[in-house]
């Protein structure tokens, strides 16, 4: 186990850096302050376990992923049994946003909302996140190839959804 | 706001939009709230091994009774 001290310099560096990762999968806001303290909870736990501190980063993603991704698929359940929905006015961007460029954000997060949750979490980490393929499969513990697909997949999807946009807002 | 002509990166752009409002209050914030719910664990960890030591005790002295019975 490693120092409260230890712990504060490790949050200090990196809780915004996981609190971007974790908004853009989840797509809200009101899960954040969960999701970090989980992700923190856990590292404060294996802290002692890391190699080095240059791995702490792609270490906490993967472990932000891993925690993001198990909220989406409670999520997904529960939205199948009607229990939630996402808010229609969801905050997803800062004050200095028109109410236009929120609506269109929040629309085209629910188009990505609806691709499959693990070839979206991929998507997200390469076109938004701007991460590296190897670094994604290193985040995501799969293959350079299964990353590839799973890319493949989610602009199939995306892809499919421009057919059927009315608003635009995929071209 | 800009927009790609590629399929996705229209989308992508957009989301890149998403940044948490990761203000300094937030953050002490979250970070106070972190320490309390690591202390709130070690405090029921601790009481658990308290337990443990308690009902262990208690089965020696029950095995010591037994054992002069």
């Amino acid at each position: 186990m490693v120092s409260e001290e230890e712990l504060g310099d490790l949050f200090r560096r990196y809780a915004s850096y996981v609190a971007t990762i974790g908004i853009r999968l989840l797509g809200r806001d009101d899960e954040l302050d969960d999701l970090v303290q989980e992700v923190f909870m856990e590292a404060y736990r294996g802290l002692h376990r890391l190699r080095s501190a240059d791995a702490a980063k792609a270490w906490l993603a993967r472990i932000t992923v891993r925690r993001a991704t198990r909220r989406l698929r409670r999520r997904r359940v529960r939205a199948f049994f009607s229990l939630e929905s996402l808010p229609s006015d969801a905050r997803l961007v800062d004050d200095g946003a028109s109410p236009e460029e929120r609506a269109e954000i929040a629309d085209s997060y629910r188009m990505v909302e609806r691709i499959p949750i693990r070839q979206r979490v991929v998507w997200v980490l390469k076109h938004v996140q701007g991460e590296t393929l190897d670094s994604i499969a290193e985040i995501c513990r799969c293959s350079k190839t299964t990353v590839q697909r799973r890319l493949r997949a989610a602009e199939q999807a995306l892809e499919e959804q421009k057919q059927g946009d009315p608003h635009g807002t995929l071209t | 706001m800009e927009r790609s002509r590629s399929s996705g990166s229209g989308v992508a752009r957009l989301l890149a939009e998403i940044k948490p409002r990761w203000t300094r209050e937030r953050h002490e914030r979250v970070f106070a709230a972190l320490l309390e719910r690591i202390r709130a664990e070690a405090r029921e960890d601790d009481d658990e091994r308290d337990d443990d030591q308690n009902g262990h005790a208690g089965y020696g002295q029950l095995d010591g009774g037994h054992a002069h019975a």
